[in-house]
């Protein structure tokens, strides 16, 4: 008995003390919980279920839904190679024109603000207004594009229909939309960089290019990691461009895995292998994740 | 050793001129080129669709007309414009006042009070920062569909209004925040809410701002969860609306009414952004994070 009360003494002063933080926290956590974390676990349980919309009956079939991915379904591996495909084109084209507008931007050039407006406009306009816009651009018939490429006697081209064409495209439009993320970091990388440097390599008789090559670059060295490593997320994730674009055809050639987890979980209702793609998604994203979290800890440290 | 080679002098002086000059027309040559896409967007929704898609394509349309803009929000097949802007306005401003609230309230004791297990609740709260959305998607669908929420507003507010990086860019402002003042109030026998309320929240304005302008335009830019949980075209957002039209429409399309659409939709985005680039540009410098 004695204990008894000891011990609801003891979780009566614990409430005490902390009572009024858990209560400032008591909106965010049940949101989170309820809409973060909960649905993480539920997906892992799909992932091993048979979930079948209709029936109320969810049986526990193991790794069967990756097994199904990995070995039964041509179109998973087709969007495997898609991502990959979207990922090495797309990635590196736009850290080295983010990098090549980035250092444009940061010289003191007239019109300066003009310039980063422009180029930084587009990041702000939603991506089915930016496929819309891009499928009448390049629309094969009446697009703007073709008839200036028949002009210089290129075209026209069947930019959304043919199947080679497609991919650049997608890439060309994503890097007009969202190379100015990559341009926005390295621009605040540049001007981090300690001025003392640059007069050093001045007295030492450095000229441009030296300093380029071995100043600037090396100081960017942590940024450039970084941009790498969220540029290759934000790919993974890729959907709403490609989607508006092209809807993962011509015949699967922009099929990446998002498109193939949308048609997949929404359209076909197939939930056991939508929550195992959206797994296999968590653990390569997750894993980028603490690769970047542990470049950025290094840089704080130095 | 100046006046020796004054020639050489000036020579580099003219190079590095020119070096200027020809850096600053391929600027803005590229500038150019990421602005003609928009210009060519505004021009073909000035344009009348008839004339729209004849070639040569005309940067400045012959007979100018406001026509594809009255036809957005006239024509049976396009007049749910006008109510998927309602829609999106109202689910982003809710969001961001949402995120404000929650994130203020949950991230004041994390900066400020001492509690049981605070440090593994705030590494908790980082990870979910790592989450990617679509992972829950799957999930979150077949909750809202259980609970008969597809197609309402709180579908798509609710899940964006525990925002990791909200608490987390609040936590950083408030712990900058000089203790003696809240000290004071608390002598006076304030309570910690008004302590907040009165004191924290006025002095960080510029860390609200950023958060309010990433959450906003991340709301309104929110494309596939939108897309996932709104097949009702009444409870469409303004890029869920855009394609469902391509997806509905493709073989009759009129670019010129369609320009205008995307016009419309892009508008309240590019005004925030103008006004507010400088925070946006902050924001993304500081954090990584893309708006």
């Amino acid at each position: 008995m004695a204990i008894t009360g000891k011990k609801t003494n003891r979780v009566k002063l614990f409430f005490k003390k902390n009572a009024s933080s858990y209560l400032f926290l008591l909106p965010f956590l049940i949101l989170y919980f309820a809409l973060t974390v909960f649905p993480i676990a539920q997906t892992v349980q799909i992932s091993l279920s048979k979930w079948d919309m209709m029936s109320p009956n969810k049986p526990f079939v193991g790794l069967k839904n990756f097994r199904d991915l990995f070995f039964n379904d041509p179109l998973f591996w087709i969007s495997v190679k898609a991502t990959l495909v979207y990922i090495f084109s797309n990635v590196p084209l736009k850290i080295v024109i983010g990098l090549l507008l980035a250092l444009a931007l940061n010289k003191k050039l007239p019109g300066k603000a003009f310039h980063r407006t422009a180029i930084f406009i587009p990041i702000v306009i939603n991506i089915a207004a930016v496929g819309l816009l891009f499928q009448w651009i390049f629309n094969p018939r009446m697009g703007a594009l073709n008839y200036y490429l028949q002009k210089i006697g290129l075209g026209p081209q069947e930019w959304l229909i043919k199947p080679t064409w497609t991919m650049a495209v997608v890439v060309l439009v994503s890097i007009w939309w969202s190379v100015a993320f990559n341009a926005i970091v390295f621009l605040a990388g540049l001007q981090s960089i300690p001025g003392g440097l640059y007069e050093a390599a001045k007295i030492d008789g450095a000229n441009k290019r030296q300093t380029f090559w071995h100043i600037t670059l090396p100081c960017l060295r942590g940024t450039t990691m970084f941009v790498c490593i969220t540029q290759i997320i934000g790919s993974f994730q890729a959907f709403g461009n490609i989607y508006m674009l092209t809807g993962g055809g011509p015949s699967n050639a922009t099929r990446v895995l998002m498109i193939h987890l949308y048609e997949t979980g929404f359209y076909y209702f197939r939930m056991g292998p939508a929550a195992a793609m959206a797994i296999i998604l968590f653990i390569i994203i997750m894993l980028l994740t603490l690769i970047v979290l542990t470049l950025f800890k290094k840089q704080v440290e130095y | 050793m100046e006046s020796k080679h004054p020639v050489s002098r000036q020579k580099r002086r003219k190079h590095r001129d020119w070096q200027k000059l020809i850096l600053w027309i391929s600027l803005t040559f590229v500038s150019l080129i990421f602005l003609f896409p928009i210009l060519w967007m505004i021009s073909s929704s000035l344009t009348p669709n008839s004339e729209v898609i004849q070639y040569p394509p005309r940067w400045i349309p012959s007979h100018p007309t406001l026509a594809n803009y009255i036809e957005v929000f006239t024509t049976a097949r396009t007049v749910r414009v006008g109510r998927a802007l309602f829609n999106s306005a109202f689910v982003s401003v809710s969001t961001v006042i949402l995120t404000l609230l929650v994130a203020s309230l949950a991230a004041y004791p994390l900066a400020r009070m001492e509690f049981k297990g605070k440090n593994a609740l705030f590494i908790f709260i980082l990870i979910g920062f790592m989450v990617p959305a679509q992972v829950t998607f799957v999930s979150l669908f077949l909750i809202f569909n259980s609970v008969g929420w597809l197609n309402t507003y709180q579908a798509l507010i609710l899940p964006a209004g525990a925002s990791p990086f909200g608490v987390f860019l609040l936590r950083q402002f408030f712990l900058a925040i000089p203790k003696d003042l809240e000290d004071a109030a608390r002598i006076d026998g304030c309570s910690r809410l008004r302590i907040l309320f009165s004191i924290i929240l006025p002095l960080s304005k510029p860390a609200l701002a950023t958060l309010s302008i990433f959450t906003f335009l991340g709301s309104w830019n929110s494309f596939l969860w939108p897309l996932i949980v709104m097949t009702d075209p009444k409870s469409m957002t303004v890029p869920v609306i855009l394609a469902y039209y391509v997806a509905s429409f493709q073989s009759s399309f009129k670019w010129g009414t369609l320009m205008a659409v995307a016009v419309v939709s892009s508008l309240p985005a590019v005004i925030i952004f103008l006004i507010f680039q400088k925070q946006f540009v902050r924001g993304i410098a500081l954090t990584g994070l893309k708006g």
